[in-house]
């Protein structure tokens, strides 16, 4: 049997509902007029975009997919998948209230593992729509879909790491706003097959990126 | 940057990418040296139950769109309305039947999450990252077929649904992955 929402969830969910069907679909067609053409299509973003996260922001339909999190909603999975649902109907339904993968998944990644500068620094402004994020997985070069065979390297040399490899398919490089990677390379080629890999923050202005 | 089915989705993109010498203090590493699936694992479950929904919501939109077409005065074929034509009223309801399974199927998988955790649920998530994405695909495409050349064109939101919705059963991991999960679940029954 299902779950009951919570009366908070429930009228949450009315409000993400008439978000997106009064708000965001009547202008989802501003979205694709306003993307550029030629060397401006990858440094701008359409600002239907910023005005719908404003909108979203003052409305408290933001960041609502963080659990139990000082900073989201605090819901469940449960109560937070009706409201995915109802996102899904556009497809920028959940950039507009910071709810986007792979920022969502960044985020979490971040506010669980990442120390205070890292938190300061990157999930602060992923946060509050600032900027985006990327995850670089899967390579060119080698099965992917078996993650362990992921060759990309990180070598430590002193107080740094030195990575090395070539990804692709990675998704939100392209914007301009995205000033974070999430990178998953090996470091420990000689541990069990499920100890071998690590996730690395790499900022996007790093040089040889 | 690199396309699907032609559509370079600007301006989020999906990039091809070199990382040559490129150095970040060792303090960015998280969690630790070689727990980069642990935190994966972590990471993936949510977003799972995130994209199943979503997809339900683009089916929903799908099949709105395959109603209204099928009713619509303006699209009457051999006399008939095309909801009324061929496999089409069976699909319609098809289509209800399996969204609605997708979506109870999904909400349960995210109960499991919540009271019994990832690990325990994970049967349940790689079965809705099969299930779900492949009925919405379904839905869309019946959708498009109503729609005839249009359901192909600019002029409906069916073909970059489609496009989208035939990724997911890629990202994050293929059909194939999460079906080797719950048959390795369901075998690991009788192993001892």
């Amino acid at each position: 049997m299902m779950p009951e929402l919570k009366p908070e969830a429930i009228s949450l969910l009315e409000r993400v509902k008439s978000f997106v069907s009064e708000e965001v679909l009547p202008k989802e067609h501003l979205f694709h007029e306003q993307i550029k053409v030629g060397s401006e299509r990858w440094n701008h973003y359409p600002e239907i975009i910023d005005e719908l996260k404003t909108k979203a922001k003052a409305e408290g339909l933001w960041n609502l997919f963080l659990p139990e999190s000082e900073f989201g909603a605090g819901l469940s999975n449960y109560e937070y998948a009706h409201l995915a649902e109802e996102m899904g109907k556009s497809h920028i339904a959940s950039e507009a209230m910071n709810c986007s993968a792979p920022d969502t998944g960044n985020m979490e990644v971040i506010a669980r593992y990442g120390n205070e500068s890292h938190q300061e620094e990157w999930l602060k402004p992923l946060l509050n729509g600032d900027i985006r994020s990327a995850f670089s997985m899967t390579e060119p070069g080698t099965a992917s879909s078996d993650a362990t065979n992921m060759q990309a390297t990180a070598v430590l040399d002193g107080d740094e790491y030195v990575i090395n490899g070539e990804k692709w398919w990675t998704s939100g490089a392209g914007d301009p706003r995205c000033k974070i990677l999430i990178f998953m390379c090996v470091t420990n080629p000689d541990n069990p097959k499920h100890q071998r890999h690590s996730m690395i923050l790499v900022p996007m202005e790093t040089e040889g990126v | 940057m690199m396309h699907v089915f032609g559509y370079d989705d600007a301006p989020h993109g999906h990039a091809h990418m070199k990382f040559t010498n490129v150095r970040v203090p060792k303090e960015n590493l998280l969690l630790g040296e070689g727990r980069g699936f642990e935190i994966a694992q972590g990471r993936l479950g949510p977003g799972r139950i995130h994209h199943c929904m979503r997809a339900i919501g683009a089916g929903e939109v799908a099949l709105e769109l395959m109603c209204k077409r099928g009713i619509d005065p303006n699209k009457v074929a051999f006399g008939k309305n095309l909801a009324q034509l061929g496999a089409n009223f069976d699909y319609i309801a098809e289509s209800r039947i399996e969204l609605n399974a997708a979506r109870f199927l999904t909400l349960d998988a995210a109960a499991k999450m919540d009271t019994v955790g990832n690990k325990v649920a994970a049967s349940e998530i790689a079965q809705i990252k099969v299930f779900a994405p492949n009925v919405a695909l379904k839905i869309i495409d019946r959708a498009i077929q109503i729609h005839g050349g249009e359901g192909v064109s600019q002029l409906t939101p069916l073909a970059s649904m489609y496009a989208h919705m035939r990724t997911l059963r890629l990202a994050d991991g293929p059909d194939e992955v999460h079906r080797r999960a719950v048959a390795r679940y369901e075998l690991g029954k009788y192993m001892s």
